[in-house]
């Protein structure tokens, strides 16, 4: 469960965001919202990136989210991908999956998670080398995003905040996508928030809850998941 | 037992004085005549005060005391042995280890082994590529006893391991020449281990590297006793038309450290270098890269990095210089630097020096910190921040 409260989000002391009180249970929520009004922010603060200043309170299942480092926060079980994926040029993308593993004490043999690696890549598409490969060097769009979702697969977090993850995949890898987060959020106990506005797969997840940020930087959370589809065929402005 | 404290530029005093037998005093030495001009040149100009080291914190090495032991005895080198290298050299000093080879190696083994008191070495034939430069270099050539090296036969495919020891195992200042002469076609690995003594060491080393030849140098630095080495190492390495010379440098700096490398590059070479510095503590490296181009149509690529911790130093001063004569080069110098404390310090100098047309060149220098998105990125992952940055600097030097 995450909850926040009159949760605020600055940038170099100007409010992005400001006073959200939304909750996050298990299931699937939707973030939505014009361009630049602050998606990619409130998931970023969200996963503690430096760059922010927070106010107000966040609770993650019933620990203060807020008063946590980055990597306490992963720990704890939040997980976020990224738009654009950072490369690091010298490690595998296997070595990276590895080093992240044993942070999160998910103790596999290296054995098992190769292979677990490799089968989440073929899932997906990927050549048979990926894992070899350095992290996010040299790799299109699609397989950026590709490889954030094998690490949502194999880092198997409890709540997942996924950063537009439809952006440059093609029809047969969204396929894959769609089924890759119905199976994640079958596992039970998982919540899955998604900013996007891809129709497809907002249908085809079914969310649980809507959240709308304005231009205003107010967010609003509705369990009517009519308004998003609303958004879709009418857009913010309908 | 006597014991005489002296800095680099008193040593001047005691060339001719005979406490130490050099190459300068030893009219029977293959350096003798060299040594001369070297000497002479020294009387002018102390290579110490030259302005290649004004980046090179060289106060450390001229404040530096030797502490000489005028008493000191020839050392018995036939005892000395490891487990790992197969020729061990110091001073006037060479021996294959025994323990590394077995008889039957020495009796067909491609390398004859260059020992001054050898009849007919030909040592002094390499005299005409060790004129005086104006740097420290030319204190080895003067203050070692003697010369050594190794000669590999044409056509010969041989990895070897090489230590440069510390045999006397003292505080005086240690002077070594060493010819490394690779035949025609050969193909050769070398693993160079420079051991850190208490003390400076100076070392002149000539690769030859002859038509055809491929070398795959792999030098690596003492770990141990950093903080009580200082080393100055300076490297001629002669490309000859066809060869390909592949270095691979390693250290984590120590007290002093210099390397040095200058390679004079003929027709349709292939050269490779690339060093790779950890620094931490108090230590410093000082890396020196020349490429001179001097024949058509060869490709070079240097990549220098230091990752430099606590109030580590490090200075590069690359250069490519491309002859008039010198058509179809395809050059690329590079350094880098990840700067992990305040305290550290870095300095990066490349210098291109093109005299034709019709080549490719470049060069790229950089002095940066650990980016925080990269760190932030590790951190979502559950990475924390000293494992997160330990995977930065590896990457870094490894990438």
């Amino acid at each position: 469960m995450l909850v926040t409260q009159e949760f605020t989000i600055k940038v170099d002391n100007e409010t992005i965001l400001s006073d959200m009180t939304l909750e996050y249970g298990p299931g699937v929520h939707v973030i939505m919202g014009p361009n630049g009004v602050g998606k990619s922010t409130f998931a970023h603060a969200l996963m503690g990136n430096p760059n922010y200043e927070t106010e107000g309170a966040v609770e993650f299942n019933g620990k203060d989210l807020l008063s946590m480092e980055t990597y306490e926060r992963a720990r704890a079980g939040l997980f976020i991908s990224f738009q654009t994926p950072t490369p690091i040029e010298g490690l595998s993308n296997f070595q990276f999956i590895k080093q992240a593993m044993t942070s999160l004490e998910k103790n596999q043999s290296i054995k098992e998670n190769l292979s677990s690696f490799r089968q989440s890549a073929n899932d997906l598409g990927l050549g048979s080398e990926w894992d070899k490969k350095q992290l996010n060097v040299e790799a299109s769009g699609g397989e950026k995003k590709k490889n954030e979702l094998i690490q949502l697969d194999m880092l198997d977090p409890q709540t997942a905040i996924l950063d537009e993850p439809d952006s440059g995949l093609d029809i047969d890898a969204i396929k894959v996508l769609v089924e890759k987060l119905r199976a994640f959020v079958d596992k039970g106990d998982k919540t899955l928030i998604i900013v996007s506005h891809y129709a497809e797969l907002i249908t085809k997840l079914s969310p649980d809850t809507v959240t709308i940020l304005d231009k205003n930087g107010n967010a609003k959370q509705s369990d009517d998941v009519q308004v998003a589809y609303d958004i879709l065929e009418n857009g913010f402005n309908g | 037992m006597a014991e005489l404290e002296y800095n680099l530029k008193e040593l001047r005093n005691f060339f001719t004085s005979g406490i130490r037998f050099n190459s300068l005093l030893n009219d029977k030495s293959p350096m003798h005549d060299v040594a001369k001009e070297c000497y002479n040149a020294l009387l002018t100009s102390h290579p110490i005060d030259n302005t290649l080291y004004k980046n090179m914190g060289i106060k450390t090495l001229d404040q530096h005391l030797n502490k000489g032991d005028t008493d000191k005895k020839d050392k018995d080198t036939s005892n000395i042995t490891d487990d790992v290298s197969d020729i061990i050299i110091d001073d006037g000093l060479i021996s294959m280890n025994p323990d590394c080879a077995d008889n039957d190696w020495y009796l067909n083994s491609p390398i004859n082994l260059l020992l001054a008191d050898r009849r007919n070495n030909g040592l002094n034939l390499y005299q005409p590529y060790l004129k005086p430069t104006g740097r420290l270099g030319d204190i080895a050539t003067i203050h070692s006893i003697n010369p050594v090296g190794y000669k590999i036969l044409p056509d010969t495919h041989v990895e070897l391991n090489i230590k440069l020891a510390d045999v006397f195992d003292d505080n005086d200042l240690s002077c070594n020449v060493i010819i490394v002469d690779i035949g025609s076609n050969s193909d050769v690995s070398i693993s160079e281990f420079i051991h850190a003594k208490n003390g400076t060491k100076i070392v002149k080393v000539l690769y030859l590297v002859r038509e055809g030849a491929t070398l795959n140098l792999h030098r690596a630095f003492d770990l141990n006793n950093k903080q009580d080495s200082l080393c100055v190492l300076e490297s001629q390495v002669i490309q000859f038309p066809g060869s390909t010379f592949n270095a691979y440098i390693q250290s984590e700096g120590n007290s002093y450290n210099q390397d040095l490398m200058f390679i004079d590059v003929y027709k349709n070479c292939t050269t490779n270098v690339r060093g790779s510095h950890y620094l931490y503590d108090n230590n410093k490296n000082n890396s020196v890269v020349n490429v001179h181009h001097k024949g058509p149509n060869s490709t070079s690529r240097v990549d220098i990095r230091s990752v430099l911790e606590d109030n580590a130093y490090s200075s590069f001063l690359g250069e490519i210089k491309v002859d008039k004569i010198a058509e179809g080069i395809d050059a690329d110098l590079k350094n880098k630097n990840l700067l992990c404390s305040p305290t550290a310090t870095a300095f990066t100098e490349p210098q291109l020096d093109i005299n034709t047309k019709e080549i490719t060149c470049s060069h790229g220098c950089t002095i940066s910190n650990i980016d925080k998105d990269t760190l932030y990125y590790l951190n979502s992952r559950g990475i924390d921040n000293v494992a997160g940055g330990d995977i930065i600097k590896q990457c870094f030097l490894t990438e």
